[in-house]
């Protein structure tokens, strides 16, 4: 797999996933996202429109995240997943905690919300 | 009882041979026009439960294979793993994916795979025979209209219709 960080307007950070989540794909890019979403950043947008498939391992990835996110009182969105990534995390529930925006434009716009997750 | 066609493949229990495992489903499911959203949740509920045995059936080190059938069968399409590991059967849990998570302290993260499993296929079974774990899975064919799942060259699609 691929991942790569940018910086957007407003402190937030958008990281691109590139590739197949699955259990050998996310070994080469867990501890890659670990560290892009750690302090002292607060805001970020995953990119998953170029990610074309996910496992199970792959949801603990961006839920372990997700959790260490909020508990600091950052923010942290989906952005654009592929259809089927779409409906395996919505399957999985985790949109409840982890919300799926299909533009980046709506994904910026709920970084600055105060009732965004 | 229908019986289009059926495809076999044996891995080692390497976690690498989960890729050639996916290469083989999606050429399978291609030769049967199964649909893409179909081989896909396959391919999603293939990688959970073999990555499980991989990872957690063996109490050596030593390679050992795991066999895996693949058939197209009256209406289901039915995916059938078998090893040599540990007894284990991954449904006895009653556990399906949760839709009530309000926060993120709900979420207990672990045991998603068997639960997608769970979720994605229509049916799920394990027995123990002959000192070997036995998973099948089946997927309907017919959960929404024929076409949408089979594409409309389909073998089964096409002879299915003469009845």
């Amino acid at each position: 797999m691929e991942i790569n960080c940018e910086s957007l307007e407003g402190d937030i950070y958008k990281i691109n996933l590139k590739g197949r989540m699955d259990i050998i794909g996310n070994a080469d890019i867990d501890i890659k996202f670990s560290g892009m979403t750690a302090l002292p950043r607060m805001f970020f947008i995953v990119d998953l429109s170029e990610v074309n498939f996910i496992a199970s391992i792959g949801i603990r990835t961006l839920l372990l995240s997700t959790k260490a996110i909020h508990n600091r009182g950052g923010k942290i969105v989906i952005l654009n997943p592929d259809i089927h990534v779409k409906k395996i995390l919505l399957m999985a529930g985790i949109d409840m905690v982890l919300p799926i925006i299909d533009t980046l434009e709506l994904a910026i716009a709920a970084m600055q919300k105060n009732d965004v997750l | 009882m229908q019986h289009i066609d059926c495809f076999e493949l044996q891995i080692r229990n390497d976690l690498i041979e989960l890729r050639s495992m996916s290469e083989w489903l999606h050429k399978a499911c291609e030769k049967l026009t199964i649909t893409d959203e179909l081989a896909r949740d396959l391919d999603a509920c293939a990688n959970e439960a073999v990555a499980n045995i991989i990872l957690y059936a063996y109490e050596d080190r030593e390679s050992h294979p795991i066999n895996m059938h693949l058939e197209l069968k009256d209406s289901s399409l039915i995916f059938t793993i078998q090893d040599d590991g540990i007894a284990f059967d991954p449904f006895n849990s009653k556990a399906t994916l949760s839709q009530s998570y309000d926060t993120i302290g709900d979420i207990t993260i672990g045991g998603f795979g068997i639960k997608l499993i769970r979720s994605l296929a229509n049916e799920c079974s394990y027995c123990r025979s002959d000192n070997k774990n036995i998973i099948s899975l089946s997927f309907y064919l017919y959960q929404a209209s024929a076409t949408s799942i089979l594409g409309e060259n389909s073998p089964f699609f096409l002879n299915s219709c003469h009845y």
